[in-house]
């Protein structure tokens, strides 16, 4: 009874996530992959991602801040694909914002870019806090859901 | 094979490829993916591959690809997260045989791929038989009576044509 009490919360939590477009469909398409031969898809498939979001976003930060002229095509590469892991992980918001940012940068505009950038940070610490979250409730169910078996 | 330089999305095409029971070999860029195919010994069922990557992109691994394995002997799908029709129609000029939208929607995903597979195997199938045919005319020609020659010969050209035929409308 209490698995099934997590299980309904967690489903809850990414429905809010969902409505509150930190996340979308894809992050339930993830889900859905997740199966007996890989339990820990999801968790993993969220910590690579952050290690390699922060990794990105470090960069670009750097490639904006450091260098006198920035290389515009070269930034535009890396948000791309920034935009491209977010998509794929259902982070709605950052992929949003990454689309914005390569405009940006399309547009050699720097001011414009450092802008971007900011929101970016502050969306990436809200959607790991909730991520967070949603790995605390998932492990509570499959600790619950091992102790019951 | 999947070819593309993000990790995240690799690590996605892996949990969802496995789960149909397919192998998933990975490259992380397109001189990675010739060298791959060029050192294997059997070439992949379908390669997945990535429009923008660092060094080549996705468009002239493809042309590369194509000068040298047929979509019978390698079907390839184009995945991107762009949708513009000129990078779509760019796609097909380099030969790609399909293109898809990243995110993968899991099911419309391994629909094409099996689709692709499927349509691979029936080529490669014409090509065999065609072959067989033709083996056997020759040896009929060679050492048989003239007459079940002269009979079987026009009736083996048409269906060898016929398959001909086929064999391109699949490719």
């Amino acid at each position: 009874m209490q698995s099934a009490a997590i299980a309904a919360q967690l489903n809850q939590y990414v429905t809010q996530l969902q409505q509150e477009g930190v996340l979308d469909d894809q992050f339930q398409q993830l889900i859905q992959l997740q199966d007996e031969s890989n339990p820990d898809f999801v968790a993993e498939v969220v910590q690579l991602y952050v290690e390699d979001s922060s990794a990105k976003i470090d960069k670009i930060a750097a490639m904006l801040t450091t260098v006198a002229e920035p290389d515009f095509n070269e930034l535009d590469q890396l948000v791309h694909q920034f935009k491209g892991s977010s998509a794929s992980l259902g982070a709605q918001t950052i992929a949003f914002l990454c689309v914005k940012l390569r405009e940006r940068c399309q547009s050699c505009c720097r001011s414009g870019c450092v802008l971007l950038l900011s929101q970016i940070q502050q969306a990436f610490e809200v959607l790991k806090e909730r991520l967070a979250v949603f790995i605390q409730l998932e492990a509570q169910l499959k600790s619950m859901a091992a102790m019951q078996t | 094979m999947s070819v593309d330089d993000d990790i995240i999305n690799q690590v996605v095409a892996e949990q969802l490829l496995t789960a149909q029971n397919w192998r998933m070999v990975k490259a992380h860029d397109g001189r990675t993916c010739l060298d791959m195919i060029e050192a294997a010994q059997v070439l992949p069922d379908l390669l997945l591959l990535d429009v923008m990557m660092p060094g080549m992109s996705g468009y002239e691994v493809c042309t590369r690809l194509r000068k040298k394995y047929s979509s019978a002997l390698l079907p390839i799908i184009m995945v991107s997260a762009c949708c513009a029709e000129k990078d779509v129609v760019q796609a097909f000029r380099s030969g790609a045989d399909d293109y898809v939208m990243k995110p993968y929607k899991r099911t419309e995903l391994t629909e094409r791929i099996k689709a692709h597979i499927r349509a691979r195997d029936a080529a490669k199938g014409f090509d065999d038989l065609a072959a067989r045919v033709l083996e056997g005319t020759s040896s009929s020609v060679e050492g048989r009576d003239p007459g079940h020659t002269l009979l079987a010969y026009p009736a083996c050209l048409l269906l060898v044509t016929k398959l001909a035929g086929l064999a391109a409308r699949l490719h």
